[in-house]
């Protein structure tokens, strides 16, 4: 069931022959799209993610003010827009790493423990109450795995998903599966076909 | 549980997920003057280095001696890439230091570009090998996004005279900022990516 169905393709349409204003095509898709760049964001980034999901709407409405329609952009099912912010998402949330490993804590502020520990991924999620399979997958796939797997659920192809991940198509499948398999046999249930246990 | 009824669980749950998400997140109107802050610039240069790696998987060498343009092949082209990459990452860490620029680039009977100054260093380039200069842009590309990650914000947003001179007086200095260069950077990356990339399209079409 992909998250985000609507075709994108009308809107370009109408977009590249001038009978949508930027602005306001910019309001349909930060409507469709907003709550689902928070989610995976929220998955990664704790309670920092409005910040950084305002990051990538900012990048998305310059790049939007200057889109270039291209062909495989019409095709059926294609979702250039929600590829962009996907693949923004995953830039913005390697920036805001990069950048606080970069920043050197105050001194009256130096953390007691480490600031690994105190950053883990379980510790900055804690805030977010994802649900049992949700939640199952951000604490066993790596995070090129899940960011796999979320690209997937949310309808993005997988050429759309090796371009936003610097894949090879091939590759896109072969670590979907790998990663469907990890979370089944973690959820003690059988691949397709398989015996249930 | 199925593969599909594994995808359709995630999917309800990443759709929980975004509404729980935005009813506690406050109402923001989209960015109206979206500000370029130092993580959209850090990710700006990082799409610049996936574009580019994109383009790097398919037959440059092949094609490295054919005319993308009237006077630039193929290898000239990425020449003018890698140049302009070391360009920026120069101007950016000579900004930082506070170091005024001694140097001018004029555009001269151009108004998209410093032609002249283009010319003299894509003939400079043509002596390299296509490794080194693919490797260049890089390295360059991925040194100047250190240097956005390390900076603090008051650093990349200080007004500076850069070195451009858009009306072709070498007295006639841009006005900017380092986030203005590494802004500037990347659409100039984007432009000729997007270009390269439709050219090979069109010549790997032609030849199947």
């Amino acid at each position: 069931m992909p998250t985000a169905e609507t075709d994108e393709a009308p809107l370009l349409r109408a977009r590249a022959r001038g009978e949508i204003p930027a602005d306001a095509g910019f309001d349909v898709l930060y409507s469709r799209y907003a709550p689902l760049v928070r989610a995976w964001l929220g998955l990664r980034a704790g309670s920092t993610f409005e910040d950084l999901a305002q990051d990538v709407w900012a990048l998305f409405h310059d790049r939007w003010q200057r889109w270039e329609v291209r062909p495989e952009m019409l095709q059926p099912g294609a979702r250039p827009v929600l590829s962009f912010l996907f693949q923004s998402a995953r830039f913005v949330l390697k920036a805001h790493r990069r950048r606080a490993a970069a920043a050197p804590a105050p001194l009256d502020t130096m953390p007691a423990e480490p600031p690994d520990a105190r950053e883990s991924p379980g510790r900055r999620h804690e805030a977010i109450d994802a649900g049992r399979c949700l939640a199952l997958a951000r604490r066993v796939l790596r995070e090129d795995e899940l960011d796999l797997l979320l690209a997937k659920v949310a309808g993005l192809s997988a050429r759309e998903i090796a371009v936003a991940m610097g894949l090879r198509e091939a590759q896109v499948d072969h670590r979907y599966r790998a990663a469907l398999r990890k979370l089944q046999s973690r959820l003690r249930v059988a691949p397709r076909g398989g015996r249930r246990d | 549980m199925t593969e599909r009824a594994l995808l359709n669980r995630l999917g309800r749950e990443l759709d929980a997920l975004s509404t729980q998400l935005s009813a506690r997140a406050p109402r923001a109107a989209p960015p109206a003057t979206p500000p370029v802050s130092p993580l959209a610039l850090q990710a700006l240069l990082d799409e610049s280095l996936a574009l580019f790696a994109a383009l790097r998987r398919r037959s440059l060498r092949r094609h490295a001696r054919r005319f993308v343009t009237a006077r630039w092949t193929l290898a000239d082209m990425v020449g003018h890439l890698a140049t302009w990459a070391a360009e920026f990452r120069r101007q950016a860490e000579q900004a930082l230091r506070d170091e005024p620029f001694a140097e001018a680039i004029p555009f001269a009977l151009s108004v998209i570009g410093p032609n002249a100054w283009n010319e003299a260093r894509a003939a400079e380039q043509q002596r390299r090998p296509l490794a080194t200069v693919l490797a260049e842009f890089e390295r360059e590309t991925a040194a100047l996004r250190d240097l956005v990650a390390a900076l603090p914000a008051e650093s990349l947003y200080a007004p500076r005279e850069l070195p451009l001179a858009p009306s072709g007086d070498p007295d006639e200095r841009l006005r900017g900022n380092l986030a203005l260069i590494v802004a500037g950077k990347c659409d100039h990356d984007r432009y000729h990516l997007a270009r390269l990339s439709a050219w090979l399209d069109r010549i790997e079409e032609d030849e199947a």
